[in-house]
């Protein structure tokens, strides 16, 4: 299990002292403004839950892929290049489809442009990084990976971040594999069953935050409902909907009025995230 | 007409590759030198969480084709666990072994 995740999930901290409890306080002690940083090690635990979540549905995806007809090489190529799950399927249907490459690959850049704002959002919050480092990071931006390490209130740093980001290649693609080869042999049922994989894990990493500040239950329950409209309307092409929703809730919610009140009194103890 | 055009795949590949990398890469560097206002930065602050709710609903709804009652079974166990105990793998462990288990009963 994961002690560490568990622990920062229960306590939240406004004197903006870390709870995380596995690196020593005296370092933070006598200044307030320093957090526990999460290094590479605390990665490999914060990481466990996305190979669960992405095990599951990459062994879908192998599965699917080789339904269609696709050989395992470019089944592999799609996992290790692409890298971007939702786009995979939606290629694979729409290549059993018979669809052309540019409305595919138009498809993709729509669906994929909320990590244009997950990007924004992460390299905000891990400060400026040396160039070099940055083709690396970007390339493992995935909704899970950006989930598990901006629901984190201690400081993020590049090695966490890069760990959970290869592990999260490893068991995409690891999974991609085995679904391909295990296709035959995996009863329809649990096929059917694995789709649940990824939602689960944005539940068990949203709760909680849901549950400990009033606005993130509000912006997060009013994007699904917004979103959930908009796809029953049908009126913007591909993930324009998602796109949309993230960029206009998020926005109505920086007039929340309570938060900037505590933001300030948070900013004030130290504290660089704002949960309530 | 994909399928016996290998080449063709590659190709779909790469223009899929620049598709879903260059939107993560981009900020990254749009960024770097960047001094942003409070609003913008309290923005960014809040997309994880809207992110979620969006990418949650309507998505998990059909997450399991044809078996509803599976899939409010399996989510309701992660979301009820995950709620009241916290943590990750027995949300999703349980979220995929009660949806099993529904299936294997209603189916």
């Amino acid at each position: 299990m994961n002690p560490e995740k568990q622990s920062t999930y229960k306590i939240a901290s406004p004197e903006g002292e870390s709870p995380g409890g596995t690196e020593p306080a005296s370092e933070s002690a006598s200044e307030p403004a320093s957090e526990s940083s999460l290094k590479a090690k605390d990665g490999l635990a914060a990481g466990v839950p996305i190979i669960m979540g992405y095990v599951p549905v990459a062994i879908a995806f192998g599965v699917l892929s080789r339904n269609v007809g696709i050989s395992l090489l470019h089944t592999q190529l799609f996992s290790l290049v692409v890298f971007a799950g939702a786009s995979q399927f939606m290629a694979i249907n729409l290549i059993a489809l018979g669809t052309g490459m540019g409305q595919i690959i138009l498809t993709t850049l729509l669906m994929n442009f909320r990590h244009f704002l997950m990007s924004a959002s992460l390299s905000q919050r891990l400060g400026p990084q040396p160039k070099t480092r940055i083709p690396l990071l970007a390339f493992g931006v995935t909704d899970e990976v950006f989930s598990v390490a901006m629901t984190r209130r201690e400081s993020l740093s590049p090695s966490f971040v890069l760990v959970l980001e290869v592990m999260a290649y490893l068991s995409w693609n690891s999974g991609t594999f085995l679904g391909y080869w295990l296709g035959d042999i995996l009863p329809a049922m649990v096929q059917a069953s694995l789709g649940i994989a990824l939602y689960a894990l944005f539940v068990a990493i949203l709760l909680p935050e849901m549950r400990r500040s009033r606005q993130v239950l509000v912006l997060a329950l009013g994007a699904g409902l917004l979103h959930t409209l908009l796809e029953k309307a049908d009126l913007l092409p591909g993930g324009w909907n998602l796109v949309a929703v993230i960029v206009l809730v998020s926005w109505l919610g920086t007039y929340w009025p309570e938060n900037r009140t505590k933001s300030d009194s948070q900013k004030k103890a130290g504290e660089s995230r704002v949960a309530e | 007409m994909w399928l016996n055009e290998p080449n063709r795949l590659l190709l779909l590949l790469a223009g899929m590759l620049l598709a879903t990398y260059l939107p993560r890469l981009a900020p990254f560097f749009m960024m770097r030198d960047l001094r942003l206002a409070p609003r913008l930065k309290r923005f960014l602050e809040l997309i994880p969480f809207t992110a979620l709710g969006a990418l949650i609903l309507p998505g998990v709804l059909t997450s399991v084709p044809g078996h509803p009652l599976a899939m409010a079974a399996g989510i309701g166990v992660a979301a009820v666990w995950a709620w009241y105990k916290g943590g990750i793998v027995v949300p999703v462990v349980g979220a995929i072994a009660v949806t099993y288990g529904v299936l294997l009963i209603a189916g």
